[in-house]
């Protein structure tokens, strides 16, 4: 028989090298290192309370979710931008840590776990939670584990519920090798949420004893926001964003500048800075930017330009958005509708404004409108 | 460009892309463009502790990363990689000259459980001895303070047979070049002549 990789189950004898006659795997040699230990014991005496109360749809999916992992089947969340994604899957963790299962929370971005780990702590006020990301690989083990999508390898057949946040997102999105991961680091069931689902992976659910489950309102029960668009050539671009921080910073509101790629959001970035002392630029090969965004959501930066590495998880309240050459090749219907849904997230903050500065209106900007249109009908 | 079909890089595993020129010289190409365009060479000479090194690479980009797979995550099949560009011009330098693979301690050896410089060296036929050997730091710590004053970390068992010979020490990294300088003082009256070569330059770069 041929070897396959214990870890993404690759079988292809091009990338499968021979040390001293044994095979091993060249694709996955990234996802070598230390393993959570499998007989972890939870605590099963579990403090659990909400902060907020649930909504009545957000009450009723929550349950509609635990019942059918009751059953042996996985689930599909599909919901808007603001439905409290995170917050419906907490009666199923907490039904499964109450039996003394492991429970895990992935998802592709590491800002996002850092952003979520508080208000998992504040649900579940007595149990050990570990943040497992990028260098930051200490604790394996926990009763709560919070990791990327990455650092599953370390947990092979481990979670009897495992929960993946931003299915659609870079850089697990049509990623063969973590997808395998996830699937291998798997003992009984998963929950997978996105904000925007397509063909592929209703089939993958379908296809994996699943079923989909759809919330199209927000928790606090107010609209999503549908973008503006702005037409006008690129020259004029950074006179329009000046004028639009101009009036968000007069009326004490922060701002997310998105801009398509790390050169075009540093220019913009210098230019507002001349007229606008009080923000910051973030990226990926920013290495301060966790303390950027700390800043900005205790309101001691008016603004931030940022890459799309801010399009989802990070929730300010009463956010404005700016996106910038938003008819850019890289802003897809998802990531659009990712952005836009930044906006009007808090119960006592429901709106604000979501302007796409563009050249031409681009099928993904259009789509992107009747999408969030047609989610506000439903 | 032409892609080969069922082929992937070696080094960047994506499908083995080409110039058509190269399918026509190679009879096995492995490597793809892309990658052998990232490649820094270094192919100078310098004198380092009186003795003549000659350097392949420098220490950055492609190299550095092959090298990093290749001992530390154990990506043996890499191994041929090293040379793929540079194999006749080590065949060439040490013509008529018997090579001798700079040692590890014991201990790095076993860790990584292969002899990284043989493997390098084996791809392409190249014959090398590994007769020498490098005590640890824990050997070096058992002993007391006058016989490790006097402990060479560096020793072999016979090597009588390269008296008359030309040598040439053959080293991955060379970084601050204390392991070298300890086995050209070894090997002094031992030997006919020395020359370095050093797969990639890590020295240039700290001074
Ligand atoms: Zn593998
Ligand atoms: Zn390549």
């Amino acid at each position: 028989m041929s070897y396959i990789c214990p870890i993404c189950k690759n079988n292809d004898e091009k990338y499968i090298g021979y040390f001293n006659s044994q095979p091993y795997c060249r694709l996955c040699l990234d996802f070598q290192g230390r393993k959570a230990d499998n007989n972890y014991q939870v605590t099963k005496d579990i403090i659990f309370n909400l902060e907020y109360p649930l909504s009545e749809k957000q009450e009723k999916l929550s349950k509609d979710v635990y019942s059918n992992l009751k059953e042996g089947k996985n689930v599909l969340i599909n919901a808007v931008t603001g439905a409290g994604k995170t917050e419906l899957i907490f009666l199923s963790m907490y039904e499964y840590l109450k039996r003394g299962l492991h429970v895990g929370f992935a998802t592709p971005r590491k800002d996002v776990i850092i952003d979520l780990f508080p208000r998992f702590q504040k649900a579940f006020k007595n149990l050990t939670i570990a943040t497992v990301y990028g260098e930051h690989t200490n604790k394996l083990n926990a009763d709560i584990i919070l990791l990327t999508c990455h650092q599953l390898y370390r947990y092979p057949n481990y979670f009897d519920l495992l929960i993946l946040d931003e299915v659609d997102a870079f850089p697990y999105y049509n990623n063969a090798i973590l997808h395998n991961i996830f699937y291998n680091s798997i003992r009984k069931n998963f929950v997978m949420m996105s904000a925007t689902i397509d063909e592929q992976l209703k089939n993958e659910i379908i296809s994996n004893n699943g079923v989909i489950l759809s919330l199209y309102e927000r928790y606090h029960g107010g609209k999503l926001i549908v973008p503006k668009v702005i037409k006008c050539p690129y020259c004029f671009m950074p006179l329009i964003v000046i004028n639009l921080l101009y009036k968000f910073i007069k009326s004490m509101k922060p701002v997310f500048i998105f801009a398509p790629k790390i050169e075009d959001g540093k220019q913009l970035f210098k230019l507002l800075h001349l007229l606008f002392k009080n923000g910051e630029f973030v990226s990926s090969k920013e290495e301060y930017r966790s303390i950027f965004i700390d800043k900005f959501k205790n309101k001691e930066l008016d603004y931030l330009v940022t890459t799309s590495i801010l399009e989802r998880g990070v929730t300010v309240k009463d956010l404005q958005v700016i996106v910038y050459m938003a008819d850019d090749e890289i802003y897809n219907e998802k990531t659009l509708i990712q952005i836009a849904g930044r906006v009007g997230r808090k119960s006592d903050a429901k709106t604000g404004e979501v302007y796409f500065l563009a050249c031409e209106k681009t099928r993904d900007i259009c789509s992107c409108i009747n999408t969030i249109d047609g989610y506000n009908k439903r | 460009m032409a892609t080969i079909k069922d082929k992937i890089c070696l080094s960047c595993l994506k499908p083995l892309s080409i110039s058509p020129i190269r399918t026509i010289i190679e009879k096995e190409p492995f490597i793809c463009d892309s990658c052998l365009k990232s490649i820094d060479y270094a192919l100078y000479k310098k004198r380092i502790f009186n003795v003549e090194f000659f350097f392949l690479y420098r220490y950055s980009n492609i190299t550095k990363r092959w090298l990093i797979n290749f001992k530390e995550k154990r990506d043996v099949a890499l191994a041929p990689a090293f040379l793929f560009t540079t194999h006749t011009l080590v065949k060439l330098y040490c013509f008529n000259k018997s090579i001798l693979t700079i040692p590890s301690t014991n201990k790095n050896m076993e860790r990584r459980g292969f002899n990284h410089l043989k493997l390098i060296l084996d791809a392409y036929k190249i014959n090398s001895y590994s007769n020498l050997k490098k005590s640890g730091e824990e050997e070096q710590k058992n002993a007391d303070l006058v016989t490790r004053k006097s402990l060479q970390n560096i020793f072999s068992d016979d090597i009588s047979f390269l008296k008359n010979k030309d040598i040439v020490l053959f080293d991955d990294v060379l970084t601050t070049g204390t392991t070298i300088k300890s086995t050209l003082n070894y090997l002094k009256d031992k030997v006919k002549s020395v020359k370095v070569l050093i797969m990639m330059d890590n020295f240039s770069n700290l001074k």
